[in-house]
């Protein structure tokens, strides 16, 4: 195989908040029953994360499981993890309807980051940014401005969005218009 | 039918609405006991799986059916042409021979070390094989086949050869020999309407007066007798005028091109009795004043027999 490139190959954008491509990122669609004791060994056991609640994520560091729909997990792991977990997911639902998919390549994960970020995701999305909506750990799937992406809350100052990859430079673009220096909603 | 397609193999597949009408066509493929492929007209993925997602989830909840559109996670590069499979034996890793990976058949392996999928099946009526990579490593792949090609006269093609090339086989598209008022029937493809299934969406639509009525216009292909390219949408008048004042018609162009095979122009048209008017000549008035006339004629202009994508 040639050497895994995200589509965006690593770009960076320092604006008054700053926009990053994080690389290939192992993604894993799993859908099935969620209150279902196999659905939930499959996505914790390669994750090594709890399982999230409705509309949450739990994504720590860089691996973990966000809430897709009430039948839908995303599970976040290395790339290089990918295959070696969908077969153990794989027999861990052997008995359980389901469906799992590698969508690590359909998409691209780029963190924006900086005190101002909840502004720079506000210009661009719907979605209630405020800290009484927008916890740490909530995940929202959504549009940004022309386009479908999703995002979560890392840390008070850290948002991951997902995109689809054919999308990855429009999204990167805008993110990076809204993060740029003079643009920020309230000024130093 | 796609319920009885064998694991490894592809079969080209129709979709109507609830109304009858060919919402969409593409070819599925049976990945194992319990998963299916299916690909759709290029850009319709997402209405595709939304249709999909909304009967699984209204009508049939209790199916046990799961979807995901899987489109952003493969690159899909169509290898095409009388020297594909020598372009493909360049690269190696697998065995791509008509014994080990028949016409409309699928498998996995690696090419030029790369982890692929292929498909053989064809867009275009000639030696086909489209191969299934993960996104990411497309570029690498089109790379080696592009080098690999080079002693064989490689050359990237776009849509638009595909739609030369496709009409040529007499192979409708959706957009051009569909606009949403054309049902199966109306493209002879009624070979693809399943007569095992009780039901499907759009039966009882096709048993309608008006969706049975033999005088709706039906595919044919037509050659002008001057063998210029008649104008893409172009009505064929008929005698008369209708309470408007307006020429009567009796069918219209969906799809027109200058085919550098035939060296002429060639056209798809639904028309009035079509099929039952071979070798008739329709007239076409055009914009500027001027008309043309074009010989009715089987819509398959190329390779009649198919026996150039099955070698």
């Amino acid at each position: 195989m040639s050497k895994a490139i995200s589509a965006l190959n690593g770009q960076r954008f320092e604006g008054a908040v700053t926009v990053k491509d994080l690389g290939p990122r192992g993604m894993i669609t799993l859908r099935g029953d969620l209150s279902s004791a196999a659905v939930k060994k499959a996505a914790t056991s390669v994750s090594g994360a709890e399982m999230p609640q409705a509309g949450m994520c739990t994504i720590a560091k860089d691996q973990g499981i966000a809430w897709m729909s009430p039948d839908e997990l995303l599970v976040v792991l290395p790339y290089a993890d990918v295959d070696g977990a969908i077969a153990k997911m794989g027999k861990t639902l052997k008995d359980t309807h389901h469906l799992l998919a590698d969508v690590s390549d359909a998409r691209s994960i780029i963190r924006v980051q900086g005190t101002g970020v909840r502004d720079v995701i506000a210009k661009l999305s719907p979605a209630d940014m405020r800290p009484s909506s927008f916890a740490v750990g909530t995940m929202r799937r959504t549009r940004m401005a022309q386009v479908a992406a999703a995002f979560w809350m890392r840390d008070a100052r850290t948002i991951d969005v997902i995109c689809f990859r054919s999308v990855s430079e429009y999204v990167f673009g805008i993110l990076s218009v809204a993060a740029a220096e003079g643009a920020e909603v309230y000024p130093k | 039918m796609m319920s009885n397609l064998k694991v490894g193999r592809c079969r080209y597949g129709l979709m109507c609405s609830e109304n009858g009408f060919l919402m969409d066509d593409g070819v599925v493929a049976r990945i194992d006991e319990d998963t299916w492929l299916c690909h759709t007209t290029s850009g319709g993925a997402d209405h595709i799986h939304q249709h999909m997602e909304e009967w699984l989830q209204t009508e049939w909840w209790d199916w046990k059916v799961y979807v995901a559109n899987v489109t952003e996670q493969y690159g899909q590069i169509a290898v095409v042409g009388p020297n594909a499979r020598k372009v493909l034996e360049t690269l190696g890793g697998m065995d791509v021979s008509q014994d080990a990976l028949s016409f409309m058949g699928w498998a996995d392996g690696t090419l030029a070390g790369i982890d692929v999928r292929i498909f053989r099946i064809s867009f275009s009526g000639e030696l086909s094989y489209e191969i299934a990579v993960k996104a990411g490593q497309a570029r690498a792949l089109w790379d080696a086949i592009y080098e690999a090609g080079q002693d064989f006269g490689v050359m990237p093609y776009g849509t638009e050869t595909l739609h030369v090339l496709r009409a040529e086989k007499g192979f409708i598209m959706i957009g051009d020999e569909t606009d949403g008022t054309v049902i199966p029937q109306d493209l002879n493809l009624q070979w693809a309407l399943s007569k095992k299934k009780e039901d499907y969406l759009g039966k009882r639509a096709h048993e309608r007066s008006f969706m049975a009525d033999p005088a709706r216009w039906k595919l044919v292909g037509l050659l002008t007798t001057d063998r210029s390219v008649i104008p893409d949408g172009a009505y064929a008048v008929a005698d008369g005028v209708n309470d408007n004042g307006q020429r009567n018609t009796q069918g219209r162009i969906t799809s027109s091109y200058y085919s550098a095979t035939m060296e002429r122009g060639i056209a798809m048209a639904l028309v009035k009795d079509g099929p039952d008017r071979m070798g008739e000549v329709l007239t076409f008035p055009k914009t500027d004043g001027t008309e043309v006339r074009a010989e009715i004629v089987d819509p398959v202009f190329y390779d009649k027999e198919g026996a150039k994508q099955n070698v």
